[in-house]
């Protein structure tokens, strides 16, 4: 026999069992059902059928219900006897060693309906008491054959019986009032104790094996433990499950151990800790129909179980499932302004494994069992020693300053600076932006003010985006004009261009656009001045800390957006950069400068310091004159105008597409989760948005998620302001959904079917102010009560006085 | 520097979820215990209960509020094999015992699963009241409240069998009209299979189909959360793991019709190096949270070059002691070793 089992066995039956037992020595089991009464020895690989009581029915058509089992006992002293109890009220002793229809020693036809429940006592092998449906408990002596020697008698259905393990005069019943009854075998007239335990019937019960508990089990999906010990039982746990529970078992050799099963809905076999009850510790899920009854096979790992499935399985617990493990012990949330939210549960778990697997012999394991059971435990602290252990706590990170918070999380001020401005500046650009021009703005003034709107608020990289819109639009007013004549002009402007966009520094639109306006520069011979440059690195010694943050998240690889030579892209290597270095002097025209810091450095370097600067070469046409941007861009800023900076006069004049890449710009904004520029661009852009190779879906995106941005800020002016700015129709359409208004005519309370006539008074009224008695234009507020209204103005006036209607004198307020 | 506010929450068992609302002003935590809290915060900055009610049978795994244009709507998913569907309704009389009027009402009980509901989520708003669930038999199940002024009411609307226990699901957040309904689901099954498999609605079959396996995780999934989509050309889907994944999912116009996405790893990180729990957004999908075994709290971000980095990473609870006596440490086995960082970070302790 082999204890460890750990594979499960299941085998078929000729119909299901509704009661299994086991006997004295563990090696054998009983089942019974309605069709069914046989003994299987339990061995490692499986059960062998080993007596069948019930002989095949050959010519009898109507089923004996004294065979129909409901339960059935094993003797605790004599292996060979066993009882039944059936469904018609007939307790029936077997006797195994017998043969053929000898086996059926007697039959005690006592009860006149269904016996639920059948027990042996546990030291005097001739007590046998049962529990039945007709209200009594019987005791019967084996060795009277005719008829029962005690009748207990209580007030409802009688579901199950145990004997005291402590008091072998003492037993208990549970009932389908939810009573528990507690027994003297001497005294059969009246019970000793009564208490109610359950708020519906009690199918179970079980004595826990070492200690005062009586654990029951109700069809109100509870377990409650009962201490036993005092005078009135008092209760010490209480377990929900799932289900209604049909069957409670104490695990042997763990205090806090029991397992269950349920007679509806739930399949699956339970064992609970009854310090955690709200989780099974373990749970066995192989049947697929109801478990009608479970049994520990004398130690705590093996169970077996019966089930409608017309199997026995026996499970190990070793192949137990632990719901608590694939439980989420975590959680977080995040909402809008960054406040995180965390639960984690509380560190009670020892940092050791559960117990290493088994793998030792069965003698070896009987020792362990046996003998040294608690030092084991002690040494490996398993899964059950902390399992109910468990709680979780919450913590709440803001970045508000909070009177409530218990302590302070030393976090990298950067980051947490650099989140808040992701909220502050959002909700504040949402606010100021502007969208439309009127007399004193003209369009430019208006991204203008925009971009400084999003400077304002350290967006310098929105703010740069804003001023490249701006250059593109100053010299290119439609798509179709010369490029060439708009490439001249964007080189006359780029002194002016130039220092407004490297104003700003920092991330990507610094990056690619610095990038840009050089090669505007000296695309068209107009080199940019030292003075010029100068100017640039003075703004960028200028620049807010706020900006350290952007620089950090740039400085992986930077790609600049194909502009004036196609295919052309410069990358930046620092992978191994440390971030806490980057100080101002990196950061030249926008980019981590982490080459040579020198020009005579990089003279020295023909190849342009090939390691730093990655560029991909596809034409070698142009590769002289690319080396001479890049050392344009990458080099520190010279004293004076270098002579690097000559180009060749082969240089094809390439055409710039500003619309392409102002798309791109833009485009890259959203995809980066800035969704509120791209927006702004758009709506400011006007009809000229059109120029833009920006599909209308993506455009119809952008509005849409950043309207439903807006809401979850609740700023809700702001996301109506977008809907009827949009130029969607199902963007616009949002404004016209959900909300229904009826006007209701004050006079005599109909509905308005349109406008302000009501055809029933044939007048006008509901549309005059009820203070003044004029036709309100414009808005027009009113009670939902009486319907009563007029000039916003003049109810608050009204109403800073009165707390009446001024119309139908009912009390109402103004809110 | 985060104010740090550890919440005395009373659950009586583990906190499975917590949970802000749409607006980010009320939060839900959900335990084994099973009850429900709901929390508000008052004029301090403190976090109150102001509904807490048991909720069901067994244990809560997940909780989902609704678009609050449906009212305040919670949905819940429990080990007792239901979802339920709360609402918080406000009575005119306060009630003879308790000063508040204002209660969570079961209105719904899905029963439809077999075994335990691993997760409940509502559907985008666009789609109108729907709510998806997943179960550890393996199938999917999509409601439909018809009628969204009646909660009360929900049809089981599909029913897509996956074959694997799932642990997780997500929608896709996206309330963009084109895109069409789409689910990711985790399975924290231990077989060597693929664990997270896209599904999304034809509108012309009028089915949910799979449309893409993401093979290069056969790891049990725990946790799986779409980015909102912030207008973005593609999808963000992030995995919580044995540790925390970011995947693209870009359309893909086929000929045929077909829905298909080219799926990219955007980012694999082995920072956590233990078993990842849980992941989450922020509103604009630029910042992800991850939590795993190890204790830790990272916080990832999209910088401009559209990579992914770590940009925090602390213990919460290393400044606040358990609540319980831990059961004394042993000298670990060898066995064990696996399972810790080889090398130099000491600081990362490992719970298995």
């Amino acid at each position: 026999m082999d204890d460890s089992g750990s594979i499960s066995i299941r085998i078929c039956l000729d119909g299901h069992a509704n009661s299994l037992a086991l006997n004295k020595d563990n090696n054998c089991i009983a089942v019974a059902g309605r069709s069914l009464l046989k003994v299987f020895s339990i061995e490692s690989d499986g059960f062998s059928e080993v007596h069948n009581m019930r002989q095949p029915q050959s010519n009898n058509k109507s089923l004996n219900l004294t065979f129909s089992s409901n339960a059935i006992a094993w003797s605790h002293l004599d292996t060979n006897v066993l009882a039944t109890s059936a469904t018609n009220g007939a307790v029936s002793i077997w006797d195994i060693n017998k043969f053929g229809r000898n086996k059926q020693l007697n039959v005690y036809h006592d009860h006149d309906r269904t016996t639920h429940a059948v027990i042996f006592h546990q030291t005097d092998p001739t007590l046998l008491l049962s529990a039945s449906q007709d209200s009594t408990l019987k005791l019967f002596d084996l060795r009277e054959r005719s008829s029962c020697v005690s009748t207990f008698t209580s007030t409802e259905s009688v579901r199950d019986v145990k004997f005291n393990p402590f008091n072998c005069n003492s037993f208990a019943s549970v009932s389908e009032n939810g009573t528990v009854q507690l027994w003297d075998i001497r005294r059969s007239e009246k019970f000793v104790q009564q208490f109610t335990a359950h708020s519906g019937p009690i199918y179970c019960l079980d004595y826990h094996p070492t200690h005062q508990w009586l654990a029951t089990g109700s069809r109100d999906k509870l377990i409650k433990v009962w201490n036993m010990s005092s005078v009135k039982p008092s209760l010490e746990y209480t377990i929900h499950t799932i289900a209604v529970v049909g069957r409670v078992r104490w695990r042997p050799e763990r205090k806090f151990h029991i397992a269950s099963c349920s007679l509806v809905v739930d399949y699956s076999v339970y064992i609970w800790d009854v310090r955690r009850p709200f989780i099974p510790y373990a749970s066995f899920n192989e049947h697929t129909n109801v478990t009608t009854d479970i049994c520990f096979k004398g130690v705590p790992d093996i169970l077996l179980s019966t089930s409608k499935d017309s199997t026995i399985y026996k499970h190990s617990t070793k192949d137990a499932q632990h719901p608590a493990a694939s439980a989420n012990p975590q959680s977080g949330s995040i909402n809008f302004r960054g406040d995180l939210l965390f639960v984690c549960k509380t560190k009670t778990k020892p940092t050791i494994p559960p117990m290493i697997p088994n793998s030792g012999s069965s003698t070896k394991l009987n020792f362990l069992k046996k003998h040294t059971h608690d030092t084991v435990d002690s040494a490996i602290p398993a899964l059950e020693d902390w399992f109910h252990l468990a709680k979780s706590s919450l913590h709440f990170f803001t970045m508000e300053s909070n009177e409530a918070a218990t302590d302070v999380m030393k976090i990298d001020d950067a980051l947490t600076k650099t989140l808040k401005k992701d909220y502050m500046a959002f909700r504040a650009c949402a606010i100021d932006y502007k969208f439309k021009t009127d007399t004193q703005t003209d369009f430019l003034t208006l991204l203008d003010y925009n971009s400084n709107i999003a400077r304002k608020h350290g967006r310098a990289n929105v703010a740069m985006l804003w001023n490249l819109v701006k250059m593109v639009y100053k010299t290119a007013p439609s798509k179709h004009n010369q490029v060439n004549h708009l490439t001249s002009q964007v080189s006359n402007q780029s002194s002016s261009g130039l220092s407004g966009i490297t104003r700003a520094s920092g991330s990507f639109g610094t990056a690619g656009i610095g990038m840009m306006s050089s090669n505007a520069a000296s695309n068209s011979n107009i080199h940019p001045d030292g003075s010029n440059d100068h100017s640039t690195q003075n703004l960028f010694g200028t620049s807010s800390n706020d900006e350290v943050f952007d620089a950090n998240d740039v400085s992986g690889t930077i790609t600049v957006p194909k502009m004036l030579v196609p295919d052309l892209e410069v990358e930046v290597f620092d992978e191994n950069m440390n971030h806490n270095n980057i100080d101002h002097q990196h950061l030249r025209n926008g980019f981590l400068y982490t080459g040579p810091h020198d020009n005579d450095v990089i003279k020295e370097l023909p190849a342009c310091s090939s390691s730093l600067i990655n560029h991909d070469l596809t034409h070698t046409h142009y590769k002289h004159h690319r080396n001479e941007i890049e050392r344009d861009i990458e080099t520190s800023p010279p004293p004076e105008p270098p002579c690097i900076l000559t180009v060749p006069t082969n240089i094809d004049i390439q055409f710039w597409k500003p619309f392409q890449v102002l798309a791109d710009c833009l485009m890259l904004q959203a995809e980066v989760g800035d969704v509120q520029t791209p927006t702004a661009i758009l709506i400011c852009l006007g009809d000229r948005r059109d120029d833009l190779p920006i599909d209308h879906f993506v455009q119809e995106n952008w509005l849409q998620s950043y309207v439903d941005l807006l809401h979850r800020h609740q700023m809700w002016n702001e996301a109506t302001e977008i809907i009827n700015i949009s130029w969607m129709p199902s963007i616009c359409q949002l404004n016209e959904q959900s909300t229904v208004i009826q006007t209701t005519c004050g006079e005599c309370g109909r509905t308005l079917q349109k406008g302000w006539f009501c055809k029933h008074c044939k007048s006008t009224d509901p549309s005059k102010c009820v203070v003044c008695h004029v036709v309100v234009k414009g808005i027009y507020a009113w009670c939902s009560g009486c319907c009563h209204g007029g000039h916003i103005e003049h109810l608050q006036q009204w109403f800073q006085t009165n707390p009446r209607c001024p119309k139908c004198n009912h009390l109402c307020e103004y809110d | 520097m985060f104010d740090n506010q550890v919440i005395h929450t009373e659950h009586r068992d583990v906190i499975h979820d917590c949970s802000y609302d749409y607006y980010g002003q009320r939060m839900a935590t959900c335990s084994s215990d099973q009850t429900i809290k709901v929390w508000e915060q008052n004029e301090k900055g403190q976090w109150v209960v102001s509904s807490s009610w048991k909720a069901h049978s067994g244990s809560i795994w997940r909780l989902s509020w609704g678009h609050p244009e449906f009212g305040q709507i919670l949905a819940s998913a429990s080990f007792d094999r239901t979802a339920s569907v709360w609402e918080e309704t406000v009575s005119d009389k306060p009630g003879p015992t308790s000063t508040s009027t204002k209660r969570w009402i079961r209105k719904t009980n899905l029963v439809d699963s077999r075994t335990s509901v691993t997760d409940v989520k509502f559907g985008p708003k666009t789609l109108g009241l729907v709510l998806a669930t997943s179960s550890s038999d393996g199938t999917i199940r999509i409601y439909e409240a018809p009628d969204i002024m009646n909660l009360s009411q929900w049809t089981l609307q599909h029913d897509i069998p996956c074959k694997v226990p799932l642990s997780c699901i997500s929608w896709n957040p996206s309330v963009f009209r084109l895109h069409a309904p789409m689910i990711a689901a985790g399975s924290d099954s231990t077989s060597n299979e693929p664990k997270v498999f896209i599904f999304e609605y034809s509108e012309y079959n009028r089915k949910w189909s799979k449309t893409e396996t993401i093979s290069s995780i056969t790891d049990s999934v725990h946790d799986i959360a779409f980015a909102p989509n912030s207008g973005r050309s593609y999808h963000v889907l992030a995995v919580a793991s044995k540790d925390v994944s970011i995947f693209n999912l870009k359309p893909i116009i086929d000929q045929t019709g077909c829905s298909r996405f080219e799926v990219v790893s955007a980012a694999q990180f082995n920072d956590h190096y233990c078993t990842v729990w849980r992941v989450t957004w922020n509103v604009t999908g630029t910042m992800l949270v991850s939590s795993g075994d190890d204790g830790y709290l990272r916080m990832w971000r999209m910088n401009y070059q559209k990579g992914w980095k770590c940009i925090c990473s602390f213990k919460p609870d290393s400044n606040t002691q358990p609540t319980v006596d831990s059961p004394p440490v042993v000298n670990q086995s060898l066995s064990t070793a696996k399972f810790f960082k080889k090398g130099s970070n000491n600081t990362q302790i490992q719970q298995h």
